[in-house]
């Protein structure tokens, strides 16, 4: 199942790796960091100025570990909600399991998770 | 890493510029949990729900019905997962895996309070969802019939006078195996059953021949038959058109040179070896 995801599997080093590469060659590196917002210098700040419509595409393995878990409560609910219509499985379960983790006291993520546990898109 | 090369140039990147994935251990461990709470059941739900109208999707997931479930369950004092069972009836409702009118025993058995819970027209309400997308199946059937002499064709076991439809299809085509005389044709057709389709398929085998002698154009493309011009047999024409007015060797030689014209570089090289 992960092979479906081009960028999948590959640790946050070598995606930064694949970006020193891709800039060498002056090409625009937003497209791998809008799959893999882990890669970047400030991935919360990604998350947060991240477009609704691209949201979709980000990549599962871009939530693991702590420091995705982090990531996960910089969602605004409009961006939860267009992973609700349009994104995969995949991606909501890696999303639904970071917020569990994410900090209890948290005002934001409750709300967050308030979304995902009673809309029934994130019922999975 | 040299990634200077163009993506479709992939075949001159050295092997050792790939490189494998190696997941870290936290990656591992995030999979291990998606593996273990997505099941195949989840997974086809999902894919059900693509099937929905872009209004029945975007209901489902909008912030205001999470809200209205979230406001409900509050008003009935009901738990955390006691609410996730309405969002889950209704998800079922969606994917027509269930009926508001029949509340699922699992749901009956976490409320203690069902009936007034079902009596609350708040419930009604919520659990109100109207599936636009039909499956394909009942959006076909359901069409009115119009019975124009092309439905026939849509409906091959009641199509008549089958064997002459077919007729036309069975015409030899050049370098094809020869065709049985009709009569032998026809009696075949007839005994095809009445539940097959009226189409006959044909396998028209490619006159390329990696194998073939090298006297013979390796590649005979079919360029030379769809034209008008260049009907004739493949090994008349080479030896015509290089060398009209030539005989004897120098024929022999000009057909040479006129088959290297319709091989790719590769063969041309494996042949000078």
């Amino acid at each position: 199942m992960k092979n479906i995801y081009g960028l999948g599997d590959y640790s946050t080093e070598q995606i930064r790796e694949l970006v020193k590469d891709v800039q060498k060659e002056n090409l625009d590196p937003s497209d791998i960091y809008l799959r893999r917002p882990d890669a970047t210098g400030n991935p919360e700040e990604m998350i947060t100025s991240m477009p609704i419509a691209e949201v979709v595409s980000i990549i599962p393995d871009a939530f693991a570990g702590d420091k995705g878990a982090r990531l996960a409560r910089f969602f605004s609910l409009k961006q939860l909600e267009e992973i609700g219509k349009n994104g995969d499985a995949f991606l909501k379960t890696a999303i639904k399991i970071s917020l569990a983790t994410a900090g209890e006291n948290n005002e934001h993520v409750k709300v967050l998770r308030d979304y995902t546990d009673y809309s029934p898109m994130w019922q999975i | 890493m040299d990634t200077s090369s163009n993506i479709s140039n992939t075949e001159e990147l050295p092997e050792e510029d790939i490189q494998d994935p190696i997941p870290s251990a936290e990656q591992e461990v995030l999979w291990e949990k998606i593996d273990t709470s997505l099941t195949e059941e989840k997974i086809q739900e999902e894919l059900d729900l693509l099937e929905l109208d872009i209004n029945n999707i975007a209901h489902l997931s909008s912030l205001a019905l999470a809200s209205n479930i979230r406001s409900f369950g509050e008003k009935h004092a009901l738990t955390p997962s006691q609410k996730k069972l309405i969002s889950q009836l209704l998800r079922d409702i969606a994917l027509e895996k269930a009926s508001p009118k029949q509340i699922p025993d699992e749901l009956q058995k976490n409320f203690p309070k069902i009936k007034d819970v079902i009596a609350d027209p708040d419930f009604e309400k919520l659990l109100i969802f109207k599936r636009t997308s039909l499956p394909k199946e009942e959006s076909y059937e359901s069409k009115p019939s119009v019975n124009l002499p092309h439905n026939n064709l849509l409906r091959g076991a009641d199509m008549p006078h089958k064997a002459e439809a077919l007729q036309p299809i069975t015409t030899p085509v050049q370098n094809a195996q020869p065709t049985p005389p009709p009569q032998e044709n026809d009696t075949k057709i007839e005994e095809t059953k009445k539940t097959q389709m009226p189409f006959m398929l044909h396998e028209e085998k490619s006159s390329f021949s990696p194998y073939a002698p090298l006297t013979k154009p390796s590649v005979s493309f079919d360029i030379r038959k769809l034209s008008p011009k260049n009907e004739q047999p493949t090994r008349a024409v080479s030896a015509k058109i290089e060398s009209p007015r030539d005989a004897g060797e120098k024929k022999e030689s000009a057909r040479v040179v006129h088959y290297t014209e319709f091989r790719t570089p590769l063969t041309d090289t494996k042949d000078t070896n």
